[in-house]
């Protein structure tokens, strides 16, 4: 029989340390004459971060009964001996890598994580961007975990560990860590190219925690000194009000398919790569980066 | 999360107000000045394909209108808190077009469909503002 342990919170533990830290990057911004922050896109950032705290706390009782019926159906009963604790830290960031991936590369998926990118600034606050309607069903990329066989209560907690480790890489004031570390760990040099639209970044970089995943499965690029990051969306947004935030590519979405001329079109432009257009109205990411990669060559 | 303590909500509430108030005495409530050279760089980075060679930046300088070299489009550019955004209008995108007159020129008000950003005025000479206007208007093939 396994004890249940009392695992603790890493995300109501890191609030505070949360927001030490964007005050300490407020000051060495101020300190460094960088535009880091400004007061209305912060504003929309932070309240974006509310918003998911709360819905996160009503719909977290549905998400936790769901992974623990999923885990009736387990297949081994992997407990919380230590090596769980690091067999978990790996499955569960490839799961995050997985969700990531998807999150990019599908409409409607897009749709819900779009506004984690729709700051065109890249600082601490961003990290705290967060959807306010991917936690209805992103989670059930989850359930598989549960099934293997770790406990809803450690998946819980590594989401946490995850989410808590992310936050730190969102920065412009940290430069490149160690090689090692580097080669390992998802960093702000690493995440700085994820939040990048310049094409040659563009859906690079998936990576929580470590950043092995992307370098396996192709999806790495560094950042490239001779190419500052420009950060946002291909079509950024011109707004700050956090509901037009959190709504305005479902509203796209809603839009496309109720226009739509076939049933296939409809499917494609809910579940198909963001971008996509039957009229040439707009361009996907890899259209971009081709485009871009033909005028470099062009120019040589 | 433990919804029952009420530190819970406490804590990211007064943190977001410390937050605000050191971005707001460091300077943070800026806003972008567009100028033509800006305008120029952020459609060559947004929207390469778009080569203009006819810009309007407003009095105020928190917009301005570019027109392609080519086809005639006409692409919006515009201040986004300090950064800017830029939209190219596609035929039917422009759904209200007015000029309103104003003892510093004429102010031309565009709608949009854009559901974060659906409406734009421009000051505007009274010359600049009928030409941009009659380049804009539903039917007149720029839009």
């Amino acid at each position: 029989m396994t004890l249940e342990p009392k695992l603790p919170d890493p995300v109501q533990l890191a609030v505070p340390a949360f927001i030490l830290l964007v005050l300490l990057e407020i000051a060495v911004a101020r300190l460094k004459r960088l535009p880091a922050y400004e007061i209305r896109d912060t504003a929309a950032s932070l309240a974006m971060g509310l918003g998911n705290l709360v819905l996160g706390l009503a719909i977290a009782g549905g998400v936790f009964v769901a992974t623990s019926w999923a885990s009736r159906y387990r297949l081994l009963d992997l407990g919380y001996a230590w090596w769980s604790f690091v067999l978990i830290l790996f499955a569960e960031d490839l799961t995050y890598y997985g969700f990531h991936r998807l999150s990019h590369r599908s409409r409607f998926w897009w749709a819900a994580h779009i506004n984690h990118h729709s700051s065109q600034h890249y600082n601490l606050s961003t990290a705290l961007r967060q959807t306010w309607t991917g936690g209805i069903f992103q989670w059930v990329l989850w359930l598989p975990l549960a099934v293997a066989g770790f406990p809803p209560a450690l998946i819980v907690f590594e989401k946490g560990v995850s989410l808590v480790y992310q936050f730190w890489i969102h920065t412009e004031t940290i430069g490149r860590l160690p090689r090692w570390i580097e080669a390992v760990m998802n960093t702000p040099s690493h995440h700085r190219v994820h939040h990048a639209t310049n094409p040659r970044y563009l859906d690079r970089n998936y990576a929580g925690v470590f950043i092995i995943w992307d370098r396996l499965f192709g999806t790495f690029a560094a950042e490239d000194e001779r190419e500052p990051c420009r950060y946002g969306i291909v079509k950024n947004i011109g707004t700050f009000n956090p509901l037009r935030i959190a709504f305005h590519e479902w509203v796209a979405l809603a839009e496309d398919v109720a226009s739509a001329p076939s049933w296939r079109a409809r499917l494609v432009h809910a579940f198909g790569l963001p971008g996509r257009s039957f009229d040439g109205s707009r361009q996907t990411t890899d259209e971009i980066r081709a485009a871009w990669a033909a005028r470099q060559a062009g120019a040589r | 999360m433990d919804p029952g303590n009420p530190l819970t909500m406490l804590v990211p509430l007064i943190g977001i107000a410390l937050i605000l108030l050191a971005v707001w005495l460091t300077g943070g409530a800026r806003r972008a000045r567009l100028d033509r050279a800006l305008v120029l760089r952020r459609l060559d980075e947004d929207a390469p394909d778009f080569v203009a060679d006819d810009v309007v930046v407003d009095a105020g300088g928190g917009m301005a209108l570019a027109a392609a070299v080519d086809r005639g489009a006409v692409a919006l550019v515009f201040a986004a808190g300090d950064r800017v955004a830029v939209r190219k209008l596609a035929p039917g995108d422009v759904r209200r077009l007015a000029q309103q007159s104003e003892p510093e020129g004429v102010r031309l008000v565009i709608e949009t469909g854009d559901f974060t950003h659906g409406r734009f005025d421009l000051l505007l000479p009274k010359a600049e503002a009928e030409r941009w206007a009659a380049r804009l208007a539903p039917g007149a093939g720029a839009a």
